[in-house]
């Protein structure tokens, strides 16, 4: 009886909370306009800032593609140090392997591309939007990313690329969006596409997206890998191939890679990566062309053969830890579970043991219809 | 090429062992327990539309199958001390759910863990305070996502926002947070009774017999059973 008090307390605890929370629903955009780290080295030299909550330990690669990783944190001042400079060309082998492949594939004889599946895009923050061109910078179930969604799908349909453009919204923009956005994700891979793009937009000040490209404006594009994803290395060694072939024809479109604390549905596929088109404070019309020099600097990263080997080599990777973090896990549960590793000759033997058990079962049922058969007959 | 469909492959037989071992503890054996995960994959295709306006659809394997094991695990509870724990549960499960939904600001930006872990930890600790028990860990996780479905029903009606229940299929919330509930209900559970020194002894007798001899099982008779 006593716990069951304890529990309708605990209950009316989390009542009273959801209470103040309706009262108090303070929507996480409006938060994120109004506040912005500062990322700078020791030396003084600021980096970049950023809308997103920065703890130590976090990391970002840069445009000029030098990682680098939050030491401390000031105010909202965060001070980082350069890991490495990445490089993002693919081996010389992983170049051959891929060359290789497409002689052996026929593709180079026929001149014809293997029917692939199409690009799928969808938009789980359906209601983001860009105030200089809607008006503000949220639109509840229509927001302005839709069309740059449309931007980018027409763009690669004129190179002759499939697209599959889903404006299912998702709306609220609440922490359960992504759980709504799977549902799309899966619907969409169910048409067994080659590339899965989230199409969203960030929240910082417009200067940190701008960039010119043909005397045009447009906006920058961010990607975002999750961390917390079981692929996180075969969707980082994709998004930073996708960076690699922007980068040759775009030097710095590509803003950089955001290492976020989520799995954003990337876990999905090793062919799935998350896209930000400028910020609210950008244009929307800017963020529409960003999109079509998007699209036409990673088609063929995004649908071509191009960086096979490498994203191949990601996977490889995720493989090794999941694998890892498997034999990890197996043997703590052992450990807390079995008494210890002692007990795990027996447990394999003892479910090998259950299978003979079984066949020897099965046998001695065989044998006794075979018996009863003439007995039968008789 | 190689590498992608090993990480796959890999990926959906350490899930579907997982899945696999988790529903040995619902009252399925192996055999059931893999036909079950059978008909999850192939239910993942089939949605089943409820209205109209607002768009509402069921999945067959991410939200109909595991919601039916949810009400078979509830209806094979042996009393109705089970029964209010479950339903307490729930209750509570969904208020956090919802709250924590509305205060946590998860974004590309914002927040320091997965919502989808989260879900499953809040079900989990919930599960194992209510009842100490791995299958209401899964009633919990099921129910409260399910719930949260229909509160978000609740909350677009009148616009165009589809509710698709269970539609990931078995990679939906509900699936993959009802698993990861019950792994951390047994995870916490097995860890405080090792810490512990094993199950507590002064449990009641009624208990000790129920565990000895579970409903519908066929153990063989203790010693002091065949004394008598």
């Amino acid at each position: 009886m006593k716990r069951l008090f304890c529990l309708f307390s605990f209950g009316n605890l989390f009542l009273l909370i959801t209470l103040l929370c309706i009262t108090n629903n303070v929507s996480a955009e409006a938060e994120l306009i109004n506040k912005y780290m500062i990322l700078q080295d020791e030396k003084g030299k600021v980096i970049t800032s950023t809308a997103h909550q920065i703890v130590a330990g976090d990391e970002y690669l840069d445009s000029q593609n030098n990682l680098y990783q939050v030491i401390k944190l000031h105010n909202n001042t965060a001070i980082v140090k350069l890991v490495r400079k990445e490089k993002l060309t693919a081996s010389t082998i992983s170049e051959w392997k891929d060359l290789w492949s497409y002689f052996l594939s026929g593709e180079f004889l026929t001149g014809e591309t293997k029917v692939k599946g199409p690009i799928a895009i969808y938009h789980t923050h359906s209601d983001e939007s860009y105030i200089p061109g809607d008006g503000t910078s949220s639109k509840f179930g229509h927001g302005g990313i839709f069309q740059v969604g449309d931007s980018l799908t027409e763009a690669f349909e004129k190179n002759g690329i499939p697209v599959i453009h889903s404006k299912t919204p998702h709306d609220p923009h609440d922490a359960m969006a992504y759980d709504r956005s799977r549902r799309t994700a899966v619907q969409l891979l169910k048409k067994q596409p080659t590339t899965l793009l989230d199409v969203h937009r960030d929240a910082v000040p417009p200067q940190l997206y701008s960039d010119v490209i043909h005397n045009q404006g447009v906006t920058k594009v961010q990607l975002v890998v999750g961390r917390q994803n079981p692929n996180f290395q075969a969707n980082n060694d994709f998004a930073k191939r996708i960076k690699e072939t922007c980068d040759r024809k775009y030097p710095g479109f590509i803003k950089g890679i955001f290492y976020g604390k989520g799995k954003y549905n990337q876990d999905l596929g090793p062919r799935s990566i998350l896209l930000e088109f400028g910020s609210d404070t950008n244009s929307k019309a800017a963020a529409e062309r960003g999109a079509q020099i998007f699209a036409a600097a990673a088609k063929d990263v995004l649908y071509g053969n191009r960086g096979a080997g490498f994203i191949n080599r990601g996977s490889m990777r995720s493989l090794f830890w999941i694998i890892a973090a498997l034999i990890i896990g197996v043997g703590v549960f052992f450990l807390i579970n079995r008494g210890g590793f002692k007990n795990f000759g027996k447990e394999l033997t003892g479910a090998l043991g259950e299978v003979e058990k079984a066949e020897e079962e099965s046998l001695e049922d065989d044998k006794s219809e075979e018996n009863d058969q003439p007995h039968q007959e008789n | 090429m190689t590498g992608i469909i090993l990480l796959i492959l890999v990926s959906l037989l350490i899930f579907f062992g997982m899945a696999h071992r988790i529903l040995d503890r619902l009252y399925l054996s192996d055999r059931g327990g893999l036909i079950f995960i059978v008909a999850m994959i192939a239910g993942s295709f089939i949605d089943i539309p409820l209205s109209r306006m607002p768009v509402v659809s069921l999945n067959v394997g991410g939200a109909v199958l595991p919601l039916i094991l949810a009400v078979y695990v509830l209806i094979r509870a042996g009393s109705t001390k089970e029964w209010i724990r479950s339903i307490i549960g729930i209750v509570i499960t969904t208020g956090v759910l919802y709250g924590v939904n509305k205060l946590y600001s998860f974004d590309t930006s914002r927040g320091f863990i997965e919502p989808q872990y989260l879900w499953a930890i809040i079900a989990g600790v919930v599960a194992y305070i209510a009842g100490r028990s791995r299958r209401l860990a899964f009633v919990i996780a099921t129910m409260g996502v399910l719930a949260m479905d229909i509160v978000h029903i609740l909350e677009v009606r009148g616009t165009n926002v589809p509710t698709m229940i269970g539609g990931g299929g078995v990679f939906d919330t509900m699936v993959i947070a009802a698993v990861l509930a019950v792994l951390l209900a047994e995870i916490i559970g097995e860890s405080r009774e090792a810490l512990q020194g094993g199950p507590s002894k002064d449990r009641p007798e009624e208990l000790k017999e129920a565990l000895d001899h579970p409903e519908g099982t066929d153990n063989e008779p203790s010693d002091k059973e065949r004394e008598k």
